[in-house]
């Protein structure tokens, strides 16, 4: 509960050695995470200086439209971002007391007190969390399953790398074993040869049972065109269990569901997260799901953590101008509101030529101040409770009209560019 | 929408005074009547296949749907996916022509109009499509995708008095569209890929709006648009909807937008319509158990929303190629009604027919049982793990003796005859006939409600009591022809006395 003064956080980060203070129930620590993409349209700042930490045994939101670059945030985390995407900056502490035992001496710097700094390990060793720290749920499952491979099989295969794995942590070769050119001539003349062991498979069956799929034994030999679209989000879940991570995280996992089937899903992830108490990172654009599942909540636009706090916090005592839109756009199931308050205009562009030194919601947001026209740091958004925090001089000051921007402001500017 | 209201009118008018639209516009005749619309596609039909002797399947994506819109008002159709409710809206425009029914628009029957007719038809009702990213044509600037309609029906028939040309005026009138909508008239030259998802739903708004129908089938219209921007497009609609008189379909599946914006519901489920109402009704006392469940698996974006259980309804939506018999919605419905025979707990029930279900139309296998166990043909073991799975623990009596028996039969393989068993003790009333809608203006396809004594908040335990002293008798065992008319008779009465309820509700 003592992060220091967001403000001063960020800075500390950046110059980073050792993990910023923070609860000593963290079990991650994400601080000034950017992550750029370099496409021949320019620099797409897709992730800008995000900061949030993840307890253990909680769910965490992050909520946000899309393009806000939830998803890359996420990706970010376990280094999956590819090319042209790169991370730029940033840490990641990860709490693993035998992982900062083990580099305390060669990569001082990497670790502080029980927290590693993933982003400065070995790659080797960063991969090799995957899966036992942690795994992911991806959102599309018709697309995220290989369609010529049984689901049970995709899931052994998981089983079977994380087997290895342990019995031999941090070695590429043990995960890569049994999948090399060898095999590869092997299956070609022999072609019905499975992939996995049938222990494996046997825990793959296991796995789906857990998640809730019927006749387990019978559906891990069916290919993943028969599975309905729920039981397809319950197998992609059983795979991400395979390894048994301490953060799970879930990318919209129930976005391609029906509300009904969305329902059973929501009911899975909990029970599964109160049963091993794993932490789970839920990143989704609907509330409705963050307001059921989540303890915290992060809300992103335009690559940024504009509002972060306990779910009261942010959907009770909003400060950003941008989570109460968010929040005002919504229509409420029980009570038919005459008229929505929607935000103006739409997402920015996240290129970096067009995103000025200066809150980016600016453009949009019915408080615009010149004040805003600078860059906005992280504020602590009220005394004595310092897990809110809110990118918004709104947390500094009052909103005056004398310093209100004119309306047509952004318009004017963009106008000027554009003759340039 | 000046003819003399009849009596009948009159009622409906007072009935839906909730709902400011209808009442605004004295919605007394029916802009557009669906009667029995059903729409089949066939598998294994091609010629091929009939050389081979193979049965065409038909899968059954609308089945008999019965609609009707009032002038100015916003119907909601809402449904989970694969319900049907897109392949309505599209048949009734006849975008896509039915396989049985009658769409009577403004009086004319929309199946029978000849060419001529049919233009004339199109003119007057327009649709908004749901993917703003594949229903603009990428090679059109978006005036020429406005203003195409306008084109194609020869607006202006003659040439403007000012001295424009009559292209000059499509564009000047596209022009108009766009600014109405919301984007600038300077963009009038440009290509749907300069566009974001929400401006080009404006650009898909501003094209059906472009002849000034009467009627819009909005077509999952905010399904593909971040919440924000939705809240825009939303507040649109109504703005368009007041300033034109216009009649909207809305097909949704997001329950809050519906709410938001419809004035009636039609909650659809497996080509069906379940239930039928004013909004208000509908989601304050929802009468079908789909309703009620849809509803409580919403996510409500507030506080109280944290930690919130719901009771999941269990499984999927059945194959349309193979709809259950009876109440499609039986296989998950929570409260599907027990026989006269029997009187045990819900959830038990539920869980019998669970097992049947799965041995009638999933495949089930006693085989993928034995995987799971680890002793070898321990047929208590497995029976045990049947009962765990089903929730079929604390049975007593007769009941228990034949979910054992069936048990036993089904350890020793021959799922069948476990299948038969279960069956003849367990048959529900739901899966005998199909429910109708009845209750009138607020109207629900579901047995639980064919009978006035069947009340909804009627204790579950007792529901299958209840059916005993009325028809269950004749259900339960063979449906004897007596048994069926006694219960079309019952259904009829029924209607009457729940159309006099929502009458004197109208009054309340």
């Amino acid at each position: 509960m003592s992060e220091p003064a967001p403000a001063t956080a960020r800075a500390g980060a950046a110059d980073g050695h050792g993990a910023p203070e923070g609860n000593p129930d963290d079990v991650l620590r994400v601080r000034n995470l950017s992550t750029r993409f370099f496409t021949e349209e320019g620099q797409i700042n897709a992730v800008e200086s995000v900061d949030f930490t993840v307890r253990d045994g909680e769910v965490f939101g992050i909520v946000g439209e899309s393009g806000s670059g939830k998803s890359v945030a996420a990706l970010s985390l376990i280094d999956l971002v590819d090319s042209p995407g790169r991370i730029t900056s940033g840490e990641v502490w990860y709490r693993d007391a035998d992982l900062a035992d083990e580099f305390r001496d060669d990569l001082p710097e990497a670790v502080d007190g029980d927290f590693v700094d993933t982003r400065r390990l070995p790659e080797g060793v960063r991969r090799a969390l995957r899966g036992p720290a942690f795994s992911m749920v991806f959102q599309d499952p018709m697309s995220s399953l290989n369609p010529s491979i049984t689901v049970g099989e995709q899931i052994a295969e998981a089983v079977e790398v994380q087997r290895r794995a342990r019995a031999n942590p941090r070695s590429t070769r043990s995960r890569t074993q049994e999948y090399g050119m060898g095999r590869l001539i092997v299956d070609t003349l022999l072609p019905n040869r499975g992939y996995t062991s049938e222990s494996s498979m046997n825990r793959a069956i296991e796995l789906l049972e857990q998640v809730g799929i019927p006749d387990p034994a019978e559906r891990a030999h069916e290919y993943p065109h028969q599975f309905s679209g729920g039981m397809l989000q319950r197998a992609m879940i059983a795979q991400a269990l395979a390894g048994e991570p301490d953060v799970l995280i879930a990318d919209e996992p129930t976005t391609a569901l029906d509300v009904t089937i969305q329902a059973q899903i929501l009911n899975l992830l909990r029970d599964l997260q109160e049963e091993q108490d794993t932490s789970v990172v839920m990143i989704t654009h609907d509330l409705g799901v963050i307001a059921r599942m989540c303890n915290r909540v992060g809300v992103m636009y335009a690559g940024q953590v504009v509002e972060r706090g306990t779910l009261a916090d942010v959907f009770e005592s909003p400060v950003h101008p941008y989570t109460e839109g968010l929040i005002g756009s919504i229509p409420d199931l029980d009570d038919p509101d005459p008229r929505l308050q929607p935000i103006g205009g739409n997402v920015p562009s996240l290129l970096d030529e067009e995103m000025g030194g200066r809150c980016f919601f600016a453009d949009r947001c019915p408080k615009a101040m010149s004040d805003c026209l600078q860059d906005i740091p992280e504020y602590a958004a009220d005394e004595g409770c310092d897990d809110h925090a809110v990118r918004c001089v709104l947390a500094e000051r009052e909103y005056s009209e004398a310093d209100a921007l004119p309306a047509d402001y952004f318009d004017r500017n963009k106008e000027v560019r554009g003759d340039e | 929408m000046s003819e003399p209201a009849s009596a009948d009118g009159d009622d409906r008018a007072r009935d839906a005074s909730a709902d400011a639209a209808t009442a605004e516009s004295g919605g007394d005749e029916p802009l557009l009547e669906v009667r029995g619309l059903r729409k089949y596609y066939y598998e294994n039909d091609s010629l091929f296949d009939r050389l081979l002797g193979r049965e065409p399947t038909s899968v059954k994506a609308v089945d008999g749907v019965d609609l009707e819109v009032y002038p100015g008002e916003t119907l909601g159709v809402v449904g989970e996916s694969g319900c049907g409710k897109s392949t309505t809206g599209e048949t009734l425009l006849r975008l896509r022509e039915a396989t049985d029914g009658t769409v009577r628009f403004d009086g004319e029957d929309v199946m029978e109009l000849s060419d001529d007719e049919l233009t004339r038809f199109r003119k007057r009702a327009g649709i908004v499509f749901q993917d703003p990213f594949s229903s603009l044509d990428p090679r059109m600037t978006v005036g020429d995708i406005v203003s195409e309609g306008l084109k194609i029906h020869n607006l202006p028939e003659e040439s403007p008095a000012d001295g424009r040309s009559k292209r000059e005026w499509r564009r000047d009138r596209a022009r108009e569209l766009l600014e109405r909508v919301g984007l600038s008239a300077d963009q009038i030259d440009r290509y749907p890929h300069e566009f974001s998802g929400g401006q080009r739903q404006r650009v898909g708004i501003a094209r059906a709006l472009a002849l000034d129908p009467e009627f819009i089938v909005l077509d999952e219209p905010v399904s593909a648009l971040d919440v924000s921007v939705q809240a825009q497009i939303l507040n649109l609609l109504e703005d368009l909807q007041g300033e034109f008189g216009l009649t909207y379909l809305f097909i949704a599946h997001d329950l809050s937008v519906v709410r938001h914006i419809c004035d009636r519901v039609a909650v659809m489920y497996l080509g069906e319509v379940v239930e039928t109402g004013p909004t208000d009704d509908i989601f304050e006392s929802p009468k079908h158990p789909y309703t009620e469940a849809l509803l409580e698996s919403v996510p409500r974006a507030s506080v109280e929303e944290q930690g919130r259980r719901v009771d999941a309804l269990s499984g999927d939506v059945p194959s349309p190629r193979n709809p259950p018999s009876g109440c499609h919605f039986r296989t998950r419905c929570p409260k599907v009604i027990q026989p006269a025979t029997v009187d045990i707990p819900q959830e038990q029930y539920r869980g019998v027919m669970n097992l049947r279900d799965r041995l009638e139309r999933q495949g089930f296998t006693a085989e993928s049982v034995w995987e799971t166990l680890e002793s070898e043909r321990d047929t208590v073991a497995f029976k045990e793990a049947l009962r765990e799975e089903f929730d079929l623990a604390g049975l007593s009596g007769a009941t228990m003796d034949t979910v054992e028996d069936a048990l036993e039969i089904l350890a020793n393989g021959r799922e069948e005859e476990a299948a038969d068993r279960l069956r003849d003790a367990f048959a529900s009333p739901c899966e005998e006939e199909e429910p109708v809608l009845t209750g009138g203006e607020h109207a629900a396809a579901c047995h639980l409600f064919a009978d006035e004594e069947y009340d909804r908040d009627l204790d579950p335990d007792e529901v299958g009591n209840a059916m005993g002293g009325v028809a269950g008798v004749e259900m339960a065992g063979e449906p004897s022809p007596d048994g069926d008319t006694a219960a079309a008779g019952d259904s009829a009465d029924a209607t009457d006395s729940a159309e006099s309820d929502d009458a004197d509700g109208g009054a309340r």
